[in-house]
């Protein structure tokens, strides 16, 4: 009798432990999560060197350069639990090698209720120098005006006439005199859930909501030069909260 | 005894260079380049830097033996004293003809994504190939010149150490002429020592500096730290109508029209001539046109003429710019002897 009872408690904690060890395995396979990022301007995808766009405030427009940064994305899981991505991430829309994230991360099944980011890098990481990437060094903010590097560079020409007479325009964004302009962004309608299945999200920027909502921001008044221009800072980083949404597939 | 050589040959290199961590793998001494406050090195899998193959590069940079005649070597349009540039407008070939761009300087190159002022090229190595059989340049053919090269009575030597290979090819050649090219480090100016503390700028130099790196001067934008360049091509308004299309030539997109690579303004001041056409003799003229005379066209670069006006220094501001460029000179890059012709 005190065999049986002893073989029974050792097959018993054999089964306990296979499937504790089942479990565990399962826990450890996450499906994968793409993270990318595309770029359109209204309904359109983004194109480059034609002006073919329009502003709030009427002014057709085209986009010769826009590279940025986004950093510390994060995965917010009902329950508080948090995938980051911590990046920074460099973006340049030209280039397609820059818009995947990545395309590995490990993410635990389970419904998301929103993914946060912020625009640009944060105090802690806007510090000159630190980002080692050759890509960074375009990007520099000299330590005169503030230090770090630019959140976003975006530049190209404009007619406010329509009279085929274009102007150029540089939207810079940064830490202006070293006040943080970085945006901290939570995605509208960016709930989803993950199953056993790998999921993929894009981050897509509007170009034109840079220059509406709340503010109508007119490339005339301000057509360059706003590194250390308080208002056009402030005005772009208000824009800048309906600029991303997130697509799950 | 082949490891004491090795192990004195390793604390003469350490001596000479303080911008390199060496470790000695296999047959090779390996180097890594490590300079403060740059990026890392981009570096080719299959040509890391070694000791030997910098010294073989080093070598094939001053032989005239990459030459038709036996008369041009890379130094010849590259010359240390300036900066690895020509003082030449154009430099002139073998034959005697002009090329048609001024020389470039050869400062940092190994951080450059591209190389020719039209970024035709997308690596060092590459762009080693082009001047041996370029007919207004050393205008010999390859086959000829692994030929002259295997014959070589030192040579097949040479790559045997650098490369554990017997035979001589083009790619061989190049990528060691690659490697010295990306040990030609400048990073000992005036302005890096002001950044380590150790000297101070002059009220002239500091305002400069203050132009420079703000909207006033809007220089930092294309000529950022810590390179001075952002590896990256521009208009910059030197002409109305270009005659050069530059990028467009390689990128077929008309948009690209009179883009050129942007120079490093390291060691500026040895580099005369400047612009792509050296049509500037002195940096005096270049902050003039900068000030006063940048012209519009449909590709001008948006940071160039966003406020639609020029810049229109005053004579002061012109210098104070001046004096700052000039504490981007870096003597101990000009005079280093482990850059200088070993023959």
């Amino acid at each position: 009798m005190k065999k049986l009872a002893l073989s029974i408690f050792a097959i018993s904690n054999i089964l306990l432990f296979s499937s504790c060890e089942e479990d565990a395995k399962i826990e450890d396979q996450h499906p994968h999560l793409t993270l990318s990022v595309e770029h359109k301007v209204d309904a359109q995808d983004l194109e480059f060197d034609t002006i073919k766009y329009v502003n709030s405030v009427g002014h057709k427009y085209e986009v010769q350069t826009l590279k940025y940064f986004i950093s510390n994305v994060e995965l917010h899981k009902a329950g508080g639990s948090k995938t980051t991505l911590k990046g920074p991430f460099y973006i340049d829309a030209e280039d397609p090698t820059t818009f995947t994230l990545d395309d590995q991360v490990d993410i635990p099944t389970g419904t998301y209720e929103k993914i946060s980011l912020i625009f640009g890098l944060d105090s802690t990481a806007n510090i000159s120098n630190t980002l080692t990437s050759i890509e960074a060094i375009g990007m520099n903010w000299p330590d005169p005006m503030g230090g770090g590097y630019h959140y976003m560079k975006l530049e190209g020409s404009y007619d406010s006439l329509q009279l085929n007479i274009p102007k150029n325009y540089a939207v810079h964004t940064g830490a202006s005199m070293g006040d943080p302009y970085h945006i901290n962004l939570e995605l509208p309608n960016s709930n989803f859930t993950v199953s056993t299945e790998d999921i993929s999200i894009k981050i897509q920027m509007n170009v034109n909501e840079w220059f509406t909502d709340p503010n109508n921001y007119d490339f005339a008044a301000y057509p360059s030069m706003i590194m250390v221009n308080m208002q056009a800072q402030m005005a772009l980083k208000a824009n800048g909260n309906s600029v991303f949404t997130a697509i799950i597939n | 005894m082949k490891y004491l050589v090795l192990f004195i040959g390793v604390i003469c290199f350490i001596g000479c260079k303080d911008d390199v961590i060496i470790t000695d793998t296999h047959n090779h001494t390996h180097l890594i380049v490590t300079t403060n406050g740059f990026p890392s090195m981009p570096m080719p899998d299959n040509n890391p830097l070694t000791i030997e193959g910098v010294e073989l590069g080093r070598k094939l940079f001053y032989d005239p033996i990459l030459s038709s005649d036996s008369t041009q070597s890379c130094s010849s349009c590259h010359q240390q004293e300036f900066a690895f540039s020509d003082p030449k407008q154009f430099s002139i070939g073998v034959d005697g003809f002009p090329g048609n761009r001024n020389a470039s300087a050869i400062v940092n190159a190994g951080w450059l994504s591209t190389a020719f002022w039209d970024g035709r090229s997308s690596s060092l190595e590459n762009q080693a190939e082009g001047p041996v059989e370029n007919p207004i340049e050393m205008h010999d053919d390859w086959t000829n010149v692994v030929f002259k090269l295997n014959h070589h009575k030192n040579y097949p030597a040479y790559f045997k150490a650098a490369f554990s290979e017997v035979t001589i090819t083009k790619e061989l050649v190049t990528m060691a002429i690659a490697q010295f090219e990306r040990t030609l480090i400048s990073d000992k100016s005036k302005f890096d020592l002001s950044i380590k503390g150790n000297y101070n700028l002059t009220p002239l130099e500091a305002a400069g500096f203050n132009i420079f790196f703000s909207e006033t001067g809007e220089c930092f934008h294309c000529h950022g730290q810590p390179l001075f360049t952002d590896n990256d091509f521009h208009n910059n308004g030197l002409d109305l109508i270009a005659t050069d299309i530059g990028y467009e030539d390689v990128t077929g997109n008309n948009f690209d029209r009179a883009k050129f690579r942007t120079p490093t303004l390291r060691n500026i001041e040895f580099s005369a001539p400047y612009m792509h056409d050296g049509r500037f003799n002195t940096l005096e003229e270049v902050i003039d046109f900068y000030s006063d005379s940048v012209k519009f066209s449909s590709t001008l670069d948006p940071v160039m003429t966003a406020n639609s006006t020029s810049f229109n220094w005053t004579p002061l501001e012109k210098l104070q710019l001046l004096a700052f460029l000039k504490t981007l000179s870096d003597t101990t890059f000009i005079k280093n002897p482990d850059f200088s012709n070993p023959w």
